[in-house]
């Protein structure tokens, strides 16, 4: 037996609807976001991610409403991301339910924000996300949903990001963002190579082949969206594919009754 | 009625809306009064050792807690909850509520055997004599406890640790129930029901 690698559903939300597009762009409405969390979790996924791709200053509180309306419906972590300036922000989502919170730009324009995040809520619960797309020999960070420029090699930030105190990575290629055509297998397998904290793969996922592969590359865990909004994907099947592949992964099982687990723990 | 006890720490309100959602009559505690009520206690904790011995101590929550472990009344410690049940912590050096014999210790480095990623992160299988089930685990130390109170182990990259321990009518978790899907929301029903409250034979350690 040995750690798991984790299936993750990520929920893109703007304006309370989950919402979905290609390379940033092009977004259609893929439904609610506390439903879908539930029925993910329930389906087996190991965590759940909602990132606030609208993230302005004015949907803040509907924001931390959701949050704690999903997280009440949930029994595996939270991860929340979006906007997110301050330690203050990041407080506010653990508060509101969020077991970790990702934070991107505001960690480029500021990476001591990252340090003082870890000091705060602890190294755990700290996700700091990259958004990368190749370019040349390298991969190359952008901000502000990859609209920016920030001239910084998307290694090199992470391992700063690490050395900083983020206790996990959320990799994204923009190059295959909503594409379906696999992760990036050399930016997951390069920083995951370069660090020691574990790397969630985004951007890609079309089939379990995929998945199997971006875990071969070294990523610990698998971000998915549109594969699953748009049924293409259903988590126990992806599961049960990857475990046949000789993946080890959580299956989804019906839980036992308390006295079982007390019986369990003798 | 089960006190959660409330430090401050990251995880309390989940392991309270876990417990909600199970049907328990569950509430925070953050003072020593809050305790006389309870018929049992959940520890939480997530984040740094010292921190949270700072702030049981600041609440006067230490001495209480401690007393209710030690007078054998049901108590269910979550992570760094079930560290601190330990006699103490290398985390920051710092002292346990000394009720399960053992230290907390940081993961040895991979060149001795450690786990290539730290922290400890995701889901593992917890393997008892009686069955083997996935928990979610987020965590830097590891229970280095007294083997007479070790009812489960986990392994990962080979360094096998313990991650549920039992003594008389203490349990703890290095794994969080409340993000452990059904499994999880089991174990803290089985509490909180009171299936976890009879004191283990034990042997002590030394």
């Amino acid at each position: 037996m040995t750690l798991r690698r984790r299936i993750i559903a990520c929920l893109d939300v703007t304006d309370g609807r989950v919402v979905k597009g290609t390379r940033f762009t092009d977004l259609v409405d893929a439904g609610d976001p506390v439903e879908l969390a539930a029925r993910y979790a329930a389906e087996g996924a190991d965590e759940i991610t909602i990132l606030d791709i609208g993230a302005t200053v004015d949907a803040r509180p509907a924001l931390l409403d959701l949050i704690s309306r999903a997280a009440a419906s949930l029994d595996v972590p939270l991860s929340v991301g979006g906007g997110v300036r301050s330690v203050d922000d990041a407080a506010a989502f653990l508060d509101a339910g969020a077991d970790k919170v990702a934070v991107n730009s505001a960690a480029l324009r500021d990476p001591s924000l990252i340090g003082r995040l870890a000091d705060r809520l602890g190294s755990q619960s700290v996700v700091v996300a990259i958004d990368a797309a190749g370019a040349g020999d390298g991969w190359w960070v952008r901000a502000v949903a990859a609209t920016e420029e920030t001239g910084r090699d998307a290694v090199a930030w992470a391992d700063e990001a690490v050395e900083r105190g983020a206790g996990e990575l959320l990799v994204t290629s923009i190059d295959r963002d909503g594409t379906r055509s696999g992760y990036d297998l050399g930016l997951n397998g390069a920083i995951a190579a370069s660090v020691r904290v574990p790397v969630i793969a985004s951007g890609g996922a079309g089939d379990a082949a995929d998945v199997a592969a971006v875990f071969e590359a070294g990523a610990s865990a698998a971000l998915l969206a549109s594969t699953l909004h748009f049924g293409i994907l259903e988590i126990g099947k992806l599961k049960a594919s990857l475990a046949a592949r000789g993946v080890s992964v959580r299956l989804p099982a019906p839980g036992p009754t308390p006295e079982e687990v007390a019986w369990w723990l003798g | 009625m089960i006190a959660v006890v409330d430090f401050g720490s990251g995880n309390t309100r989940s392991v309270l809306r876990a417990l909600e959602a199970i049907g328990a009559d569950a509430h925070l505690v953050a003072t020593p009064d809050g305790l006389q009520d309870a018929e049992r206690v959940v520890l939480p904790g997530v984040g740094a050792a010292p921190t949270a011995v700072a702030e049981l101590k600041a609440r006067g929550l230490w001495e209480p807690v401690r007393r209710w472990g030690a007078d054998g009344r049901p108590l269910l410690g979550l992570c760094l909850g079930a560290q601190l049940l330990l006699d103490g912590s290398d985390e920051g050096d710092t002292p346990g509520l000394g009720l399960i014999g053992g230290r907390c210790r940081a993961f040895p480095s991979v060149e001795n055997g450690g786990p290539r990623l730290v922290p400890h992160i995701g889901w593992n299988a917890v393997e008892t004599d009686a069955a083997a089930f996935d928990a979610y685990f987020v965590h830097g130390y590891w229970l280095d406890a007294d083997p007479a109170a070790v009812r489960g182990w986990t392994e990962v990259d080979r360094f096998r640790f313990p991650s549920l321990l039992r003594f008389g009518s203490l349990t703890g978790t290095q794994f969080h129930p409340e993000k452990s899907g059904p499994t999880g929301r089991a174990l803290l029903a089985a509490f909180a029901a009171g299936r976890l409250d009879a004191p283990i034979e034990v042997a002590t350690w030394s």
